[in-house]
C-alpha cells in the first residue's frame, strides 16, 4: 500500500480526520502521519483544507456562479501562461482550466449576483488583451459537487437485525 | 393432526435463531440505531444496478445453465486467480443463490448421518443448523479472545474422532472479525492432511480485511477445499442473492445434482449484475472496493477506540465489519446487556451467545452503518455504561 496515496484518500474523504485516527487506520504512528502530511503540505500537494458548502441550501443567499468558456490568442514566448495569470488574478475566478476542444480556457466564476458576473465579463474579462471571445453559462442548480450530493438521499430501509 | 410429529425431528430439534428475538423487540421500537446488521449499508454500485436493468431490457428472462453462465464463471475463475492465487477451472464451479445456498448444498452433498463437522465457535449462525438439517453433528471448536479468535490445532486435535469428516473455516470471521495468518493456515492444513479432513472455507468477507490482503485457505490447497464466496459483502449485493462455490470436480458435481433439482439456477439478472461487478473492478484495479474498504476502516477504528475508552476490552478486528467487544466489565450477561441497551437506549446489538456458547461475555456490533449513526450509538452506549456504574 502506498501510504502517501492512502493518506491523501483519507483526507479527501474527510479533511478533519485526526492524525491519530489515520495512524490507527493505517497501522503506523501518529508522528509518521503528521510527518507525511507536513511534507505533502510543504510540497504543495495538499494545497488547503476547505469546507464544502451546500449552496443549494443557502436559498437566496447563495452566490451566483457561472462557467465561462474563453478563446484566447496565446503569445509567442509566453504561451498560455501569461494570459492565464491575468485571468486567475481576479478574485471572482474560482477555478481556471486550460481545455482541449473548441475553446482554450474554462473558468468558474462566483459573485453575489448574476449582474455582478455579467459586469465582470464585459468590464474585466472580455476586454483583456489576448481574449478573443467569451461564452458565459450560468449555473442554475447543483446536484453533486466534489463527489458530495446536495440533497440527502432517502436511505432504502434494511432489516434492523440480520445475521 | 399432530403437527409436532409432522415436523421432521432434524428441523424440530434446532432452536430458533437467537437473533430473531432481538429483531422482534427492535421492530417495535422507534429511532433504533441498528448495530446488529449483517449486510453493507452501501447500496449496490450504480454500474452494477445498470447492468441488471440492461439485462432485463434485453429480455434476458430465461433460465441459465445450472452451473451459472459461462461468462460469470470465467470471470470468477480470473478473479480468484488474480486476487487470491486460487486456481479452479470453470468446470469446478457452481453459481448459487447466495453463498448460503452453496453452504447448504455442501453439507447436503457431503454429510452422512452421524458425520461430525468441526466449526469454530463463535461463528456465523447458519453452520450448526445447516449441518443438523443434513443429519450431521456439529462440533464446536472453542476460540478465544486471547488467541485472536483463531482455531488452535491442539484444541481441534482433542475434538477429532473417527466420525470427523469436515472442517468449516470461516475467516474473516463473523462475528469476531478475526482473520487467519500464514502460520494459522499452514497449521490447519497440516491437521486436515493428517486426519484426512475436507475443508469448507467460507470466505464471503475476503475483500474486507484491514492492514493486509486476505489469504485464501484454498491457495495451493484446492483439492481439499471447497471455497465459498459471493457478491453480498464485497459488492454490497445482499439482496441479489448471488454466491458461488469452487472445489474439486466430484464435490461440485454432487452439489450440482442437488442444485439442479432444487434451485435450478441463480437468477439471470443477478448473474449479469455479478459479471459487471467483477469486470468493472478488474478493469479499475479494484478501486470501488478500495473506497468502500477505506470507509469501513474509518468506522472500525472509531468504534474499537470508543469501546475501549469506555472500558470494554476489545479484540482488534482485522476483517469483516464487526467489532466483538468483551462486555464482562459491565457485570451483565451478553443477553442482559443487549436487551437493556435496546429497550432503554434503542441501540440494537447482537449478544455473542447467538453465535454459539463461546460468545458469552461478548456482543457483536456491526459497523456496516453510517459513521453518523455509529457516533450516536457510541454516545448512547456511553450513557448506558455510566448508568451501570452509578
Amino acid at each position: 500500500m502506498d501510504i502517501k496515496k492512502e493518506i491523501m484518500a483519507i483526507l479527501r474523504d474527510d479533511a478533519l480526520t485526526p492524525h491519530s485516527q489515520i495512524a490507527r487506520m493505517l497501522g503506523i504512528t501518529e508522528e509518521e502521519v503528521s510527518g507525511i502530511i507536513g511534507e505533502l503540505e510543504k510540497e504543495r500537494i495538499i494545497l488547503k483544507y476547505e469546507a464544502l458548502i451546500n449552496t443549494e441550501a443557502l436559498g437566496e443567499d447563495a452566490p451566483a456562479e457561472a462557467m465561462i468558456e474563453i478563446k484566447v490568442e496565446p503569445k509567442l514566448d509566453f504561451g498560455y501562461e501569461d494570459i492565464a495569470r491575468r485571468i486567475y488574478e481576479f478574485p471572482e475566478v474560482r477555478s481556471l482550466y486550460l481545455m482541449s476542444g473548441r475553446y482554450d480556457f474554462s473558468i468558474r466564476v462566483e459573485a453575489k449576483t448574476m449582474k455582478e458576473i455579467s459586469k465582470f465579463v464585459w468590464e474585466k474579462l472580455a476586454v483583456l488583451e489576448g481574449v478573443r471571445s467569451t461564452e458565459t453559462t450560468f449555473l442554475m442548480r447543483k446536484y453533486k459537487e466534489n463527489g458530495a450530493l446536495m440533497k440527502k438521499e432517502t436511505k432504502q430501509s434494511r432489516l434492523v437485525v440480520s445475521p | 393432526m399432530n403437527y409436532e410429529e409432522l415436523i421432521a425431528s432434524s428441523v424440530r430439534e434446532v432452536p430458533p435463531s437467537g437473533i430473531r428475538k432481538f429483531f422482534d423487540i427492535a421492530s417495535e421500537l422507534k429511532d433504533v440505531i441498528s448495530m446488529s446488521v449483517g449486510e453493507p449499508d452501501f447500496v449496490t454500485p450504480w454500474n452494477i444496478r445498470q447492468a441488471a436493468i440492461n439485462s432485463i431490457e434485453l429480455g434476458e428472462t430465461h433460465y441459465t445453465s445450472n452451473s451459472g453462465t459461462i461468462r460469470l464463471r470465467e470471470l470468477i475463475k480470473r478473479y480468484l486467480s488474480e486476487r487470491f492465487a486460487v486456481e479452479y477451472g470453470i468446470d469446478q464451479m457452481l453459481v448459487t443463490v447466495g453463498a448460503s445456498e452453496a453452504l447448504d448444498l455442501a453439507f447436503r452433498a457431503l454429510v452422512e448421518p452421524g458425520d461430525e463437522v468441526l466449526i469454530p465457535a463463535p461463528s456465523y449462525v447458519s453452520y450448526e443448523p445447516s449441518v443438523r438439517f443434513s443429519h450431521g453433528i456439529p462440533v464446536a471448536v472453542p476460540t478465544r479472545e486471547k488467541d485472536g479468535f483463531v482455531m488452535k490445532p491442539e484444541e481441534i486435535e482433542k475434538l477429532i474422532t473417527e466420525k470427523t469428516k469436515l472442517m468449516v473455516i470461516p475467516y474473516p470471521n463473523n462475528p469476531t472479525g478475526a482473520v487467519l495468518d500464514k502460520e494459522d493456515i499452514s497449521a490447519l492444513k497440516d491437521i486436515a492432511l493428517k486426519h484426512d479432513l475436507f475443508v469448507i472455507a467460507d470466505e464471503i468477507y475476503a475483500e474486507l480485511t484491514y492492514g493486509r490482503r486476505h489469504i485464501s485457505f484454498a491457495e495451493g490447497f484446492e483439492d481439499r477445499t471447497l471455497l465459498i464466496n459471493g457478491f453480498s459483502k464485497a459488492f454490497a449485493m445482499t439482496g441479489w442473492r448471488l454466491g458461488y462455490a469452487a472445489g474439486p470436480k466430484p464435490v461440485i458435481a454432487a452439489m450440482l445434482k442437488i442444485h439442479q433439482y432444487s434451485m435450478l439456477c441463480a437468477s439471470i439478472m443477478s448473474q449479469r449484475a455479478g459479471e459487471e461487478a467483477l469486470i468493472n473492478e478488474m478493469n479499475k484495479d479494484y478501486s470501488q472496493i478500495t473506497d468502500m474498504l477505506r470507509n469501513y476502516n474509518r468506522r472500525r477504528v472509531y468504534l474499537v477506540d470508543s469501546l475501549r475508552e469506555m472500558g470494554y476490552p476489545c479484540y482488534e478486528p482485522k476483517g469483516a465489519f464487526y467489532v466483538f467487544p468483551n462486555i464482562t466489565p459491565s457485570g451483565l450477561t451478553s443477553e442482559e446487556f443487549c436487551t437493556r441497551l435496546l429497550l432503554k437506549h434503542h441501540v440494537a446489538c447482537v449478544p455473542g451467545t447467538a453465535f454459539g456458547k463461546n460468545g458469552e461475555g461478548y456482543i457483536r456490533c456491526s459497523y456496516a452503518t453510517s459513521l453518523e449513526s455509529i457516533r450516536e450509538a457510541v454516545s448512547r452506549i456511553k450513557t448506558f455504561t455510566e448508568e451501570l456504574k452509578a
